[in-house]
């Protein structure tokens, strides 16, 4: 199950999420880390809980990213996918 | 409710949007300001479906859905662009100047243009998009494509009818990424309504039977589909046209259905696909279903089988079986699916050239709403479960509807009835059970054996040539090798009776006797010699009785001595007793063995008299016939025991070695094993390192932790710690900078503390070791403070000498256990 995870999404999984910048989620890229942090969404814990406030719905939080943060979908699929899978393994 | 819910939205709060939400069904989250213009578009979407809804008498076009799929789409931006430059255009706002916001696809860049110059132009901008949308993409809601259709048919443009297919192809592939069970639940309910105006529509123009108003969806969809498919295969090309765009639309129905509750709505979704001619857009309808194919997978085999057949059936000829391979192809079943497919179409083509034209399409019906089953799938899947392995899902989905697959068949040749009504096998059972007349019966019955028959032979096929590859071969051999045995037995103990001779040797012995008689004794005349020679036959033959009664084991004696031998001669007649003496010095003569023999009282005393001579015992005892098989018996017996017995020792000594040889190979691959597994840990560090931000203000030292703790439960005593320092060491062998290693031994989380002589050396070692796999759990590292360091190890203080690992042979990993669940390693040292 841990094979087919890229590394970053397995450090991400494998630690405690602590004050780990925004950018240590998997598929979060340079860009759009930064712009997260303008949002506001400087470390991963607060893009967690955005992700948890749309009550984990992955589509809303990709539709979210991509409208509001600027994503490709291909960063708000990973982004979602790596945050899912934190959920899944954490809470 | 229209006009309550027409509330421009950016007049909505918070607190409005959400409970507007609330009311469409969706449980979003919290409204916020980021969330905000997510909400306010899905709230819009909502809302003009809701408004579609009730406009769709009127044959307004369906912009909802069009706006639905565009949400996240980059492709179908265009439609919804409009729309949904009005809802985001007010999130928007608030955060402006966001360059970010470029990156979007272009609608959402027009948006921030455009956004606050249209809030009034909203509603009519909303109002416009429907119209522009239903004119740029179509396909998904049965109106606009019915209404398009019929000029279009009129006109007869089959291209333009693909290319609206096209781009509901397309408009799919954008939908898919949406989970939209809001949306199916809204779809359905239009789209049931939508159904009833093709329905009306084609009714005019078919001459086919009137559609049945089912209460379920998927029955009207089955209407819909059975219909529709039956205009096709009736009336050809022409009629092609018109019905793909409500093909496309059951297709487009049918994809919000992808949470795959609905197998009979993905099986129409087949049907759609094969049954559509075979056209350009064929292919861009298949690469739609692609996609829905991989996730109804157990379904799909079964009904592009039934497709498969069906277009067999209707469509008589190879464009059928062509269109099947295509299908099939295309969904990229594999093979023996196609075989499936093959053998499905051909047994429904064989079964249904009595039919007449419309039982094909009730045909088609029955089997699109018997949705996991069709006759020649259910049983060929439970045949080729085996061999394929890859339809066991389809084989539980088909189980409990085995019996109802008779039921298609049986509709085939009945009355077009409400047939299809019954979503449930029972009542298709009913159904059959009413309208089955003999001739259905039989044709069931013969359709059914002729389905178990090839199903029957392939199932024996299947087991005839696993049994006899493996089987026979070894029974073949087996057989071969009693026989054999036995008849060498036989041989054995034939040759040993015969070895076992008794009377059929004394002429021989007489023989032998006769010739050198001739040599010694010729001064003897003739009467003499006869005498002799008879009283020599009587003494061998007592002798032998003797002999053999001795062997045998009822006499004790083995021997007769000379005076016995006389007084028996005696007894005979009175002239054996002076020959007898003569005989005697012959037979002492007499070198060769003429089945007497004379013993003396000694073992080796020297026979060169008569006198001497004691006894006289017979060399060839002449034994009973049971006694002499009895005999045999027991010699070939243990001459076999022993030969069994040594190749049973040669097979323990083969099997033996093979072991051996077997351990030891297990051993050496165990250990390849772990190396391979070893050099995948080290690649996998390579490439997961990060970079740790915070550097530079202090020295850093690494400070390794969190997977060298495992073996802690492993080794025993002292020497773990010292195992990982060595695995440490040995990583970072090309970094001669580590100058202490402190194993933490109470520590939970296992931290390793490292010290190395620069921030160089530290980085580099924290490159190596950062995100490395350690016994199967990833290793983090982190700096730490210097005088932190020295604090925690004084001892550290004093170190400047850099490390070495202490042997080159990676010792400390071999004595690692990975987490695969390798058995204890048998690392050297």
């Amino acid at each position: 199950k841990m094979d087919h995870m890229s590394p970053r999404l397995r450090a991400f999984l494998s630690e405690p999420i602590g004050e780990k910048d925004v950018a240590w989620v998997d598929g979060v890229s340079h860009e759009l880390a930064i712009n997260l942090v303008t949002k506001g969404f400087n470390k991963a814990y607060i893009l967690l809980g955005q992700f948890l406030l749309m009550h984990k719905n992955e589509a809303e939080f990709q539709k979210w990213l991509i409208c509001c943060c600027g994503a490709t979908e291909y960063e708000a699929k990973e982004s979602s996918n790596c945050l899912k899978e934190w959920c899944a393994c954490f809470l | 409710m229209a006009a309550a819910a027409a509330s421009a939205p950016q007049q909505l709060s918070d607190e409005e949007l959400f409970s507007q939400l609330r009311r469409y069904g969706l449980s979003p989250g919290p409204v916020t300001e980021s969330t905000r213009p997510v909400y306010l578009k899905k709230l819009k979407k909502l809302r003009e479906e809701e408004q579609q809804q009730q406009h769709r008498p009127g044959g307004r076009g369906n912009k909802t859905r069009n706006s639905n799929n565009n949400n996240t789409a980059a492709t179908t931006v265009v439609a919804a662009g409009p729309a949904a430059a009005t809802a985001a255009g007010m999130g928007v706002r608030p955060v402006s100047g966001d360059l970010s916001y470029l990156r979007t696809p272009g609608g959402l860049g027009r948006m921030s243009a455009s956004g606050p110059e249209s809030p009034s132009g909203g509603p009519g901008g909303v109002s416009a998009a429907p119209t522009a949308g239903s004119k740029v993409l179509l396909g998904f809601s049965s109106d606009e494509s019915d209404v398009e259709a019929s000029p279009r048919d009129q006109a007869g443009g089959g291209s333009g009818a693909g290319g609206r297919k096209d781009r509901a192809s397309l408009q799919f592939r954008g939908l898919k990424p949406l989970s939209a069970p809001l949306v199916a639940s809204e779809v359905t309910n239009s789209n049931s309504a939508e159904r009833r105006k093709p329905h009306s529509w084609w009714g005019a123009r078919r001459p086919a039977a009137p559609e049945l108003q089912t209460p379920s969806v998927k029955d009207r969809a089955a209407e819909d589909e059975e219909e529709e498919g039956e205009d096709e295969e009736d009336k050809g090309p022409e009629a092609e046209e018109p019905l793909w765009p409500s093909r496309t639309v059951n297709g487009s129905r049918l994809l919000p259905y992808s949470c795959r509750e609905n197998y009979s709505d993905s099986e129409e979704e087949e049907d759609d696909d094969v049954v559509s001619p075979r056209q350009v857009l064929k292919d861009d309808s298949l690469s739609r279903h692609r996609p829905r194919r991989s996730h109804s997978k157990p379904v799909s085999p079964l009904s592009a089988k039934s497709a498969g057949s069906r277009l067999e059936t209707s469509v008589q000829g190879g464009g059928g079986l062509a269109m099947n391979d295509r299908a099939a192809a295309a969904g990229s079943l594999d093979r023996s699916r196609n075989l499936e497919e093959t053998a499905a179409a051909e047994q429904g083509g064989g079964c249904d050239q009595l039919d007449s034209s419309p039982i094909p399409r009730y045909r088609l019906s029955t089997k699109k709403l018997a949705p996991l089953l069709s006759p020649p799938l259910a049983d060929l899947d439970s045949s080729l479960d085996s061999s394929t392995g890859s339809l066991l899902k389809t084989n539980n989905h088909i189980g409990g509807g085995a019996f109802s697959v008779d039921s298609p068949r049986i509709f085939s040749n009945s009355l077009p009835p409400s047939a299809p009504v019954a979503a449930s096998s029972s009542l298709r059972i009913n159904h059959s059970n009413h309208t089955g007349s003999n001739h259905t019966y039989l044709k069931n019955t013969y359709n059914k054996s002729k389905l178990s028959e090839p199903e029957e032979e392939l199932l024996q096929q299947f087991k005839r040539e696993e049994v006899s590859p493996t089987g026979g071969f070894s029974a073949h051999y087996l057989s071969m090798f009693l026989l054999t045995a036995a008849c060498l037995f036989f041989l054995i103990l034939g040759l040993t009776y015969l070895g076992m001779r008794g009377t059929g040797v004394s002429e021989d012995g007489g023989l032998s006797i006769k010739n050198p008689f001739d040599e010694t004794f010729g001064e003897l005349q003739e009467s003499e010699k006869n005498l002799m020679m008879n009283t020599l036959y009587k003494l061998h033959d007592r002798l032998a009785q003797l002999a053999g009664d001795h062997e045998c084991g009822s006499s004790s004696q083995r021997t007769l001595s000379v005076q016995e031998a006389a007084a028996y001669l005696k007894d005979l007649g009175p002239e054996y007793k002076d020959i007898f003496n003569t005989s005697l010095q012959w037979i002492l003569e007499n070198g060769k063995d003429v089945g007497i023999r004379c013993v003396g009282n000694g073992p080796e005393e020297e026979l060169t008299n008569i006198t001497h001579v004691q006894f006289l015992q017979s060399t060839r005892p002449q034994m009973s016939f049971w006694c002499r098989f009895r005999r045999a018996f027991i010699t070939v017996t243990h001459r076999l025991l022993l030969l069994c017995l040594g190749v049973v020792m040669v097979c323990v000594v083969l099997r033996y070695m093979k072991y051996r040889w077997t351990k030891e190979e297990e051993e050496t691959r165990q250990m390849y094993d772990m190396v391979v597994k070893i050099i995948d840990v080290l690649r996998s560090h390579n490439e997961a390192c990060q970079e740790n931000k915070d550097l530079q203000p202090y020295m850093p030292i690494p400070h390794v932790r969190d997977s060298l703790i495992q073996p802690h439960d492993r080794e025993i005593g002292d020497q773990w710690h010292l195992a990982i320092q060595e695995a440490i060491l040995e990583k970072c062998s090309d970094n001669d900078g580590i100058v202490h290693i402190a194993v933490d031994k109470n520590s939970r989380e296992g931290c390793v503390y490292v010290k190395c002589l620069s921030p160089e050396y530290a980085g580099k070692a924290f490159k190596a070791l950062h995100g490395s796999w350690f016994d199967g759990k990833l290793v983090t590292v982190k700096y730490l403070r210097l005088d932190r360091y020295h604090h925690r190890f004084p001892q550290a203080l004093t170190c400047n000498t850099p490390l070495k690992p202490s042997n080159k042979h990676m010792n400390s990993m071999s004595h690692l256990r990975l987490r695969t669940g390798l058995a204890n390693s048998q690392g050297g040292s």
